[in-house]
């Protein structure tokens, strides 16, 4: 074998690959992490952008691995957008440092944290450690689940689809204004809806409700979850199915991402009824979506509302 | 008279009534405008900001010390540790054998990494391996050039394959492979094998999968297949690895590796080779199911040292020529445990003296979090003199903000 026939080659290759040009194309590349984001992207951005979302909406953010086939899309991209607030921080840094796209860094236009368009909350600063679990300390990540965040964010990525493409300026406003006052009609109608909701108990398994809670006025019955990312033990789950009891609490929701065991276990001891619902747009086949998200969502709840 | 006083009435009504009803009217457009402006003035709030918003960092959990020093800019800073036990039924009677019957402090590594500035960021990894010693095992610092093209500098492990890059606390066993030790040399179990000072050019090639190109510039120094007498003798790797997904599901890896240097075994003209394949197919659902994985990882190495020409005849020294495999699977059916077992041969080309090594290798983990597993192995080899039964049980366990590892 004559290897150093190869390390030539080699290196033929090699050049031709690094000095290859890139065709130009009109329409931003966007890679968004979420497909809540990937969603929102393209109500304000239409068809001047081509969108594609890494963790679809099925799956758990949290917990992604860093494949490198998604450092091929964000190698290409003129924008990443992101949750934030260390959600994909298990993931994501290694990804933008294999994507090699200087574009996409921390810095540049084309890094957009949408996190700071909002108030996070369940913020634990700085006293945390580990054998607290997989906690947030910047704040709950899950904030695309309050529709009002959805506007906030849906202003923060028209901002940056203006600087990257500002002759497209009218454009993405005019899209916005359709895409946030559609938005603030349906928020009246669902909080409507689910008004009969309000002050309710329900128990989750993750503080992924945090954000829906507060906008439907809903109030956490216990979390199965106690710390994250940590299974609960057989005494914790005791002792929530034991405080239901006391509190009568009917409902127990998750993210479809999750396994179910734990929840059945805490449905059976104590008759609340199961509620598994997508967390993400794109997390069921109805949830096409932000706002198709959300209908999903109260629809569902508005069907157990009577049990309650 | 009475029809004048009607008409004057009518007349003084409609002059009273009409501002009114210009007053409604022009209170209802009134009102109209409001709310338009109170519309305006919201979305001016929230586009504002929006805007702020993205002029923003994310908050830093620490503004500073009592000195003024801003904490904000140190590095992100971990510590790995491992501690192991273990026991071999062999050379117990010797003190100083490696790998030897008993318990210890197998590695503690300290990793720094930060971005320097805009291009460049840079990595230190400081190892203490069996906390008497304290060693650089990575130094370097990385920089995107274009979106294509990137650059390494400094100590790093060689893009030789999948386990070369590997950290000891990220080896998929708690041993390396029989190949990787046979070729590139053993120390042990935390010395890696060829880490090397050097400059890598990386390129992502512009297709729709993943296929990245490494040509590397090195040093040489490894003893084992390198270490030329001269200093203007560098050595060259050049590596390509390509990923597909099969499907969301699923993902297909193959790579290769080749490496040529000089070496310091027959005078200044004897080269070393080396050549290397790999394979990995991996399973992880991507729903529901995301804890369980199933991982099948094969890699083949071969390596010809020339060793120089014999002072008598004049004629060239046979050509040291050694190859091996390890293939391995791993299945992880629980979010917590996980089982896997490898078989490595060596032997596929060995030195006249050798015989084959078989080696196989079962092990058994539980991960209580991310941030820390227990792993028992049981391995068994067959030797020169006699067969060997050993059995290792260690703590892998991480603090820190620690980067995540490579797929």
């Amino acid at each position: 074998m004559n290897i150093r026939l190869w390390l030539k080659i080699s290196m033929l290759i090699f050049a031709a690959l690094a000095l290859s040009g890139e065709e130009a194309i009109a329409e931003l590349k966007i890679v968004a992490t979420t497909q809540d984001l990937a969603s929102i992207v393209r109500e304000i951005g239409g068809d001047h952008v081509s969108v594609t979302s890494i963790a679809r909406g099925y799956q758990d953010a949290h917990y992604l691995l860093a494949k490198p086939s998604y450092m091929v899309k964000m190698n290409r991209a003129d924008l990443l957008v992101y949750q934030g607030l260390q959600l994909e921080i298990g993931w994501l840094p290694l990804l933008i440092r294999g994507a090699r796209n200087p574009k996409i860094r921390i810095g540049q236009p084309g890094h957009l944290n949408v996190s700071s368009a909002i108030d996070p909350i369940e913020i634990r600063g700085i006293k945390i450690d580990r054998s607290l679990g997989d906690i947030h300390p910047l704040g709950n990540p899950h904030y695309q689940l309050d529709p009002e965040n959805g506007i906030l964010m849906a202003n923060l990525i028209a901002d940056r689809l203006t600087e990257l493409d500002s002759e497209n300026d009218s454009y993405f406003k005019n899209n916005l204004d359709h895409f946030v006052n559609k938005l603030e009609i349906k928020i009246k109608e669902w909080r409507k809806r689910l008004e009969k909701l309000r002050h309710k108990k329900i128990v989750t398994y993750h503080l992924t409700w945090s954000y829906f809670f507060n906008q439907f006025e809903i109030d956490y019955g216990g979390v199965i979850e106690l710390r994250p990312g940590i299974q609960p033990t057989p005494k914790e789950l005791a002792k929530l199915a034991d405080k239901m009891k006391r509190q009568k609490t009917k409902l127990i929701i998750q993210a479809n991402y999750y396994v179910t065991g734990f929840a059945d276990i805490l449905s059976q001891k104590t008759g609340a009824k199961l509620l598994v619902l997508p967390a993400s747009v794109g997390g069921v086949p109805d949830a096409k979506d932000y706002i198709g998200l959300f209908e999903y969502l109260v629809s569902k709840f508005e069907k157990v509302i009577p049990a309650l | 008279m009475r029809i004048l006083i009607l008409i004057l009435c009518g007349l003084t009504f409609l002059a009273l009534a009409m501002p009114v009803a210009a007053q409604g009217k022009a209170s209802s457009d009134l009102l109209k405008r409001v709310e338009a402006l109170e519309r305006t003035i919201k979305k001016m709030k929230q586009r504002k900001k929006a805007r702020l918003g993205g002029l923003n960092q994310v908050p830093s959990a620490d503004s500073g010390t009592a000195t003024g020093a801003f904490r904000g800019f140190n590095p992100a800073i971990s510590v790995n540790g491992l501690f192991l036990g273990t026991y071999r039924s062999e050379e117990n009677d010797n003190r100083n054998a490696p790998s030897a019957t008993g318990l210890k402090v197998q590695e503690m590594e300290l990793v720094f990494a930060a971005m320097v500035d805009k291009y460049l960021w840079a990595n230190l990894v400081l190892s203490l391996p069996e906390v008497d010693s304290i060693e650089v095992e990575e130094s370097y610092v990385d920089v995107v050039v274009t979106n294509k093209l990137s650059l390494r500098a400094g100590k790093f492990f060689q893009f030789f394959g999948r386990h070369n890059r590997l950290h000891t606390h990220q080896f998929p066993f708690i041993d390396a492979p029989l190949v990787n030790e046979e070729i590139f040399g053993k120390n042990g179990l935390t010395e890696p094998a060829l880490n090397e000072t050097g400059v890598s050019f990386n390129v992502l090639a512009p297709v729709p999968w993943f296929w990245e190109w490494n040509l590397v510039v090195l040093q040489g120094n490894n003893e084992a297949l390198l270490n030329a007498p001269l200093n203007d003798d560098l050595a060259y790797l050049v590596n390509t690895r390509n990923l597909w997904d099969w499907s969301e599901n699923t993902t297909v890896e193959l790579g290769s590796s080749f490496l040529y240097g000089k070496n310091n075994i027959g005078g200044p003209n004897s080269s070393s080779r080396s050549a290397g394949g790999s394979l990995q197919v991996r399973w992880t659902p991507a729903t529901r199911l995301r804890y369980q994985t199933l991982i099948w990882q094969t890699e083949i190495i071969h390596s010809w040292r020339e060793t120089g020409v014999n002072d008598i005849t004049g004629r060239n020294n046979s050509t040291e020529k050694k190859g091996g495999i390890y293939s391995f699977l791993q299945y992880k059916f629980d979010q917590n445990w996980w089982i896997q077992g490898r078989y490595d041969f060596f032997g596929i080309s060995k030195l006249k003296n050798e015989k084959n090594k078989n080696r196989y290798t079962a092990l058994l983990a539980y991960a209580p979090s991310e941030f820390s597993a227990l792993r028992l192995q049981y391995s068994y080899q067959d030797e020169t003199v006699r067969a060997e039964h050993k059995v290792m049980l260690q703590l892998n366990f991480s603090m820190g903000s620690h980067a995540a590892h490579q797929y």
